[in-house]
């Protein structure tokens, strides 16, 4: 434990503790530095090594703090998270950031199947690709795929954004869904009901506003909308003045 | 008196072996229908026992087609009878602060697309029932109900129905690659819950699913039996059978109109639990003031509420059909002279 330009930072071993008691040290370390920390400081650092594919890795974690994994970690690591701004400088194995309720999750490798499974808050970032299922089930937050994503992406969800960076599989979307959906590359099939659209200009700022935040490169131009055909033609009604009936 | 007539051809040719005629045996040991399910750890250690009252479990309580309030005053009363009863945290939540209150036993369903499950589902239910597959709705879809989404997606308890409709639901987990990707979900879970975990899928897929519920370490298996429960039960026992005895998962069942006697014959053939929802369902479907006094109706019709007794007709109904079932269980366990059902043998029952 040391601190570094005033920021607090923890260094800690997967490699020697077991995952209870990393998560009890963290979260330890973290009430210990108190309320009065300096709030213009970034978050204090944990440094994670020895993540070696590990399964089921520092879940339900709810504290503010940065988390460097230095590797790769396995199935539903960083599950159910809170408030967390963690990094993951590897590949994640299956259902990483399940249930995720806020915080941030950025995978610096490729993902496995179901990414963001059932996710109702936050931001979930995959700098490689992603397997099937992205999104699958998820109810809220927001999710970037910087390059290529497998079939059903976003299958089963209920609402939330999708930030799809390269190609996709078949049968991206799902039509009862609130779930938006944008994408740079090509997908291999919608799934039944959903359609293909150009951005709007809202979309486009807010698109722009999203990319930045999840720190990928590119245009928001660049992107279309994937969306359910009902609510596309409520909005084409809703744009030539016309009451818009309920799509569902 | 519950009674329900099977419709197993297989299990109406079995009867429970009657005493002996030709020697003096001691029969009659009070049974304790106290059901103990050991939770494992990862490494597949036992680390305590889920204990239940009862070996009961109402499985599928149709609160959608009800109403929810009903259910949550219902659950409660059926729980404290020593029925264990699935509910899920956003279920039990509502607008009134006082609700927000679990029971015990609870059974939370963890569903292949996690509809309407949250993080405190890790936290207190006895029994974690890790969902393979989807039961059909009454109109034989694959599919969450209306007022189910409402519920899950809406856990501030005013949702109106009305806002959504049914959605189709998944029947193998999105994240699941394989079936050797449940021991990773049963190691999630073990992490986050002190819950036992029993694995649920339809028997059909019993040859595939059984030696993974072995392989992730799971702590049982609960069979939607569509078929007759004796071939269900065969079928697992030889698949068990190649396992060394501390390894063996329990096996509960979920089979349609069982008697108090098919229990007792299938607990005799391994089934260690058994869901009632076909008696259950009622306390939530039937008219709601057919389960009311003659005075509790006049009551409710004048605006006001009828306590001459302590407990209302519902709730004495409800605790009556539990413990009614329960005693022609023990009558039946103790006909066999085994002190529990845990005791009983295949050589229980014999072909008629």
């Amino acid at each position: 434990m040391n601190a570094v330009g005033g920021q607090a930072e923890l260094r800690l071993s997967m490699a020697s503790l077991d995952d209870a008691s990393l998560r009890k040290q963290i979260a330890q370390w973290v009430s210990g530095l108190g309320p009065d920390r300096d709030s213009t400081l970034q978050w204090p650092l944990v440094q994670v090594e020895g993540a070696a594919g590990q399964h089921a890795a520092l879940m339900a974690l709810d504290v503010e703090a940065r988390l460097h994994i230095d590797g790769p970690l396995g199935d539903y690591a960083l599950s159910y998270l809170r408030r967390c701004d963690a990094r993951i400088d590897g590949d994640a194995g299956n259902g990483v950031a399940e249930g995720m309720i806020s915080g941030v999750v950025r995978v610096r490798g490729n993902a496995g199947c179901g990414a963001g499974v059932a996710m109702v808050g936050g931001t979930l970032a995959i700098y490689g690709s992603a397997g099937n299922c992205l999104g699958a089930a998820m109810r809220g937050g927001e999710i970037f795929a910087r390059g290529d994503v497998g079939a059903d992406a976003g299958v089963c969800s209920r609402g939330g954004t999708m930030v799809i960076g390269g190609d996709c599989g078949p049968r991206l979307g799902e039509s009862l869904s609130k779930l938006t959906i944008f994408i740079r590359g090509s997908a291999q099939s919608l799934a039944d009901g959903m359609a293909e659209a150009p951005l709007r200009k809202r979309d486009e700022l807010r698109l722009g506003l999203l990319l930045i935040n999840a720190a990928i490169r590119g245009d928001a131009k660049e992107f279309r909308r994937v969306l359910p055909k009902a609510v596309l033609e409520a909005q084409s009604l809703e744009l030539k003045g016309e009451v818009r009936p309920n799509w569902r | 008196m519950i009674q329900h007539a099977t419709t197993q051809p297989r299990l109406d040719q079995l009867r429970l072996t009657p005493p002996p005629s030709d020697r003096f045996e001691r029969r009659g040991t009070p049974v304790d229908l106290t059901t103990r399910i050991a939770v494992h750890d990862v490494a597949g250690r036992v680390t305590h026992e889920a204990t239940l009252p009862l070996p009961l479990v109402w499985l599928n309580p149709p609160w959608y087609l009800s109403d929810i309030e009903r259910f949550r005053r219902v659950a409660r009363v059926a729980a404290d009878a020593g029925l264990m009863v699935s509910a899920l945290w956003l279920e039990l939540v509502s607008s009134r602060p006082d609700s927000a209150q679990s029971f015990v036993p609870r059974l939370a369903t963890h569903r292949p697309d996690r509809a309407g499950w949250t993080f405190q589902d890790f936290e207190d239910p006895a029994v974690i029932e890790l969902r393979i597959g989807q039961p059909r709705d009454a109109h034989g879809r694959f599919a969450h109900h209306a007022s189910q989404m409402a519920i899950w997606n809406r856990p501030d308890g005013d949702a109106n129905p009305n806002e959504f409709t049914a959605a189709p639901a998944a029947y193998f987990p999105p994240d699941w690659p394989n079936l050797e990707a449940m021991s990773r979900k049963v190691m999630q879970i073990r992490q986050l819950s002190s819950a036992a975990i029993l694995v649920s899928f339809d028997s059909s897929s019993l040859d595939a699913l059984l030696p993974a519920v072995i392989s992730s370490r799971a702590d049982g298996a609960l069979i939607r039996c569509t078929g007759d429960p004796v071939e269900t039960l065969h079928r697992a026992r030889m698949e068990l059978d190649k396992l060394a005895a501390h390894e063996r998962p329990v096996i509960w069942l979920a089979a349609d109109s069982l008697d108090a006697e098919s229990c007792v014959k299938c607990m005799a053939l391994g089934s260690q639990g058994f869901a009632v929802d076909t008696w259950a369902n009622r306390w939530l479907l039937d008219d709601e003031s057919e389960m009311l006094s003659r005075a509790e109706r006049a009551a409710l019709s004048l605006g006001t509420t009828y306590h001459e007794n302590a407990m209302p007709t519902w709730e004495l109904r409800i605790r009556t059909a539990i413990s009614e079932f329960s005693e022609q269980l023990r009558g039946r366990i103790e006909s066999l002279g085994a002190p529990a059902p845990g005791k009983l043998k295949p050589e229980h029952v014999e072909r008629v």
